[in-house]
């Protein structure tokens, strides 16, 4: 994969990055707030990734843009909030979700990992992917993830092996004990929803006392702040309805077709000369069936996948209706019983939430996850051995690369990620990225650049910096960079008098003020070749 | 136990190599794009014609695993026939599989003219086509090496999917299955056996295009309708996205009323390709915008609709006019414009 060009902005004002080449990439500028980061990360935005963007940029009123190479195809992305349009030579197709839009990817840029997660294959999501390759300025943390998504450290490592081709069972005691706290966590969860089904079929007026003590102002900012989620879950509620609806349809459309080319499976004429079934009218004007056996199985291959999909995406929208469900849940918590608020919402709170039912869905949960548990704990794992082979050969390519740039330095890699209570100290934070990305790109052989934003954070040494760019230029792909000079650097015109590094100067740009007016004509190009669709 | 084994082994690899030599006619010569009609097992195993039956390629095949030069001989005996018949064709060739390379003066050729065959198999070749004719004053006369020096030699050396793949000039970005240009293949071949069972031994014609009557001929419109028909069915339901023709049906619609209609579309057309009673509506619908799409490929999918309409009535209930529109956005993206 090779980015061409990464654009972002409004019909105000934009920005567009198109000199980027398949080779070292090193965007710098000689003081901060140049835009470095809002590329970077409007870059990984545009393809799926969480927003990890500046509180002062408001990302959601922009439009973000990339184009890719992969394998000889070009894509074009296209994101606004949570829409993404992707565009190739002969299609369009636009996501209203970013799980759908990974079905995509999956199927027609790049297939995604499968690992095991609470018993079940999971697909894993675009922050956890690039997380292979992908390391922004803010959130790091080398004894965990950068991104907080519903996957963690023992996912990624899963996923490492998965891309490996080894098949996930394994767990390691975290896993266990992640188990055990979850299993803790539901028990708990159980327990209070118990108690709100026998506080609500008690006694629904307990709260009328001190209402009237409730601040009217508080009460108008709940109000708004309910009234939110309460959106959201309408929202939710309706995509999924019209995935339900179109996973019916398609259900039902298989036993159709199945009964419109019965033909096929009863009794076929035959010549009864030569047994040929091949028996044609003497009026003959048509040669050829409409359709063979191998066209029609590859329909109904489709469909079934079609509906696997949509059963996958109906499931991810239930998640993140229990999410809305339980921050709506904790907003009704943190308040106090306020008798008008319960009055107003009432409704929503007894038809929206099902008690009972989330009472047995906890239940469940509990019961999968003590499964689990026991699967996890007994299953002696075939794989075991290669995993810890592949894990040992990524942590000796770690350790070799970090000797590389730092023979005399002390950090030793016993696991992919660092123990909790270890802090790092100046650059060694960014050595550990550095050696696991080279690690992971020279082991698994990824087709994906590597992208740094910051690459020397933590004030890396000039020669460590200088063995860093040339481990960089010997993997021979696509490298994007970032990196802020120091005053007496950037007079130097450091990069530019290095070779094989297309130097790309961002400190022309105001302060804060990347977006600009004069990309606004070839920014607007850009959205237009998209036919004109909204996002 | 009982061994089969006097069965016609034979059939299947020889009408194999016929349809092989068919799709060589109509996708793989030069001069390919002239050939229009093909008639089968009339004036030989494979005749291609133009519209106007004015021009005629005559193909012989042979299919045998050892070709020695007296079989060879042998093999042009029909081509011969029709050299010196009423008619006249102006390409006679003999579909074979590849000779042994010593035959041959230069044998890195696989299509060649009987000058590209050593002066030893020439003898061979002659000796055996002339006791075939059963005319001795053959030998070296003018006739004899006027027809010969008139065939060409044609060695297949190509995978079934190969020359499937080579007329199919469908863009199909996903790899399309190994299996289905097989299948393909064999939807050909069988329509090709079955055109066969007619009688018409001692049938006489005076011109060419009469031919057409014993109804022994495919068109290379059926053909072509046969492999985009074939390959856009496979695109039904995996298509990845709105096909660009199909975005300005699109557009008037909110995005989940966008994706209703496009699985409306898949559902409708996945059924007219299961459906085996409004198949022949169907497959007039498919050949009509095929046709006029390879002939006027910049035009606007509502326009070909329109065409459509005015050439034929759809009386294929679920063929709705979107469902026809996403039809004609899926044919339009697949036809290579260039070719």
């Amino acid at each position: 994969m090779i980015i061409k060009k990464i654009a972002f902005g409004s019909e105000k004002e934009s920005f567009i990055e198109d000199k980027l080449t398949d080779d070292l990439n090193i965007i710098f500028s000689d003081d901060n707030n140049r835009g470095k980061t809002l590329v970077m990360q409007g870059l990984m935005y545009s393809l799926g990734y969480e927003a990890i963007f500046p509180s002062s940029f408001n990302y959601k009123d922009q439009y973000f843009y990339s184009r890719i190479e992969i394998a000889g195809n070009f894509f074009d992305f296209l994101r606004k909030n949570n829409s993404l349009a992707v565009k190739t030579e002969e299609a369009i197709q636009i996501f209203n979700s970013i799980t759908e839009f990974r079905y995509f990817f999956d199927r027609h840029i790049s297939p995604l990992p499968r690992i095991t997660k609470e018993n079940k294959v999971k697909m894993v999501d675009f922050s956890l992917f690039y997380e292979m390759f992908f390391i922004g300025q803010d959130n790091r943390n080398p004894s965990g993830l950068i991104s907080k998504g519903q996957f963690n450290k023992v996912d990624f490592k899963n996923m490492i092996f998965s891309l490996a081709g080894l098949i996930s069972h394994e767990t390691s005691i975290d896993d266990i004990n992640e188990i055990k706290e979850k299993i803790n966590r539901l028990k708990i969860e159980l327990k209070t929803i118990r108690k709100k089904i026998t506080i609500i079929k008690s006694n629904p007026n307990i709260a009328e006392i001190t209402s009237k003590t409730f601040d009217l102002e508080k009460t108008q900012e709940k109000i708004k702040i309910l009234k939110k989620i309460n959106e959201n879950i309408s929202v939710i509620k309706r995509s999924r309805q019209r995935e339900i609806n179109r996973k019916a349809k398609l259900e039902t459309l298989v036993s159709e077709l199945n009964s419109l080319n019965r033909g096929l499976n009863e009794g076929v004429v035959k010549c009864g000369d030569c047994g040929s079934d091949k028996i044609f009218f003497s009026n003959n004007d048509l040669t050829f069936d409409i359709s063979n056996t191998e066209v029609r199985n590859s329909i109904l291959k489709s469909i079934q996948s079609n509906i696997f999909q949509k059963a996958e995406i109906i499931n991810e929208y239930t998640e993140n209706l229990n999410i809305e469900q339980d921050s709506l849940n904790k907003e009704l918590e943190s308040s106090p019983a306020d008798f008008q608020q319960i009055i107003v919402y009432q409704d929503h709170i007894l038809t929206k939430r099902n008690y009972d039912d989330e009472a047995l869905n906890t239940h469940n949960r509990i019961k999968n996850l003590e499964t689990e548990l026991n699967l996890q704990k007994s299953v002696q794992d075939d794989n075991k051995k290669e995993k810890k082979k592949l894990q040992e050969e990524i942590l000796a390519e770690m350790m070799r690369t970090y000797k590389a740039i730092e023979p005399n330095g002390t950090l030793i890699f016993d696991d992919i990620f660092t123990k909790k209570d270890l802090t790092f100290s100046g650059s060694e934070g960014q050595e550990y990225y550095f050696s696991r990305l080279i690690a992971l790109s020279n082991i698994l052989k990824h087709e994906f650049p590597i992208i740094v934003d910051s690459f020397r954070d933590g004030e890396l040494s000039t020669q460590k910096e200088y063995k860093m760019i040339n481990i960089y230029k010997g993997l021979k792909k696509q490298i994007i960079l970032t990196s802020t000079l120091k005053k007496e650097e950037y007079i130097t015109r450091k990069y530019h008098s290095e070779s094989g590094i297309n130097a790309l100067d961002y400190s022309k740009h105001n302060d804060c003020k990347i977006l600009q007016k004069k990309y606004n004509k070839q920014f607007k190009g850009l959205i237009e070749s998209f036919e004109g669709i909204v996002i | 136990m009982y061994t089969f084994t006097n069965t016609e082994i034979n059939n299947k690899k020889a009408s194999e190599f016929e349809t092989k030599s068919l799709l060589y006619l109509i996708g793989m010569r030069r001069d390919s794009n002239e050939i229009d009609i093909i008639t089968i097992d009339c004036f030989n195993d494979v005749t291609g014609a133009n519209k106007e039956f004015i021009k005629l390629w005559d193909v012989q095949s042979k299919n045998h695993k050892n070709l020695p030069p007296s079989k060879i001989g042998e093999s042009l005996l029909t081509l011969y026939n029709n050299f010196i018949s009423n008619i006249d064709f102006s390409e006679y060739i003999l579909f074979i599989p590849k000779l042994k390379r010593d035959y041959l003066v230069n044998a890195s050729l696989n299509i060649y003219g009987y000058s590209n065959i050593n002066q030893k198999q020439k003898n061979g070749i002659e000796k055996k086509l002339i006791e075939k004719i059963n005319n001795t004053e053959l030998n070296k006369s003018f006739l004899l090496m006027d027809f010969l020096g008139s065939v060409t030699f044609v060695e297949d050396n190509k995978k079934i999917s190969t020359y499937i793949k080579k007329i199919a000039q469908f863009k199909n970005k996903k790899v399309v299955p190994e299996d289905l240009y097989k299948s393909i293949f064999n939807d050909i071949r069988n329509a090709q056996t079955a055109l066969k069972n007619s009688y018409i031994e001692n049938e006489t014609i005076n011109k060419p295009i009469e031919v057409l009557k014993f109804n022994r001929h495919i068109t290379k419109a059926e053909i072509n309708t046969l492999l985009v028909s074939r390959l856009v069915g496979v695109d039904v339901f995996s298509f990845p996205g709105i096909p660009f023709p199909f975005l300005s049906v699109v557009k008037e619609f909110d995005n989940e009323t966008a994706k209703d209609l496009i699985q409306d579309c898949n559902e409708n057309l996945s059924r007219a390709f299961f459906d085996k009673n409004g198949c022949k509506n169907f497959w007039k619908v498919s050949e009509f915008i095929i046709l006029y799409l390879k002939e006027n490929p910049e035009e606007n999918i509502h326009n070909v609709l329109d065409a459509l309409q005015r050439a034929l009535s759809i009386t294929t209930l679920y063929l709705t006019n979107n469902t026809i529109l996403y039809m004609i956005s899926l044919v339009k993206t697949g036809l290579d414009n260039d070719n």
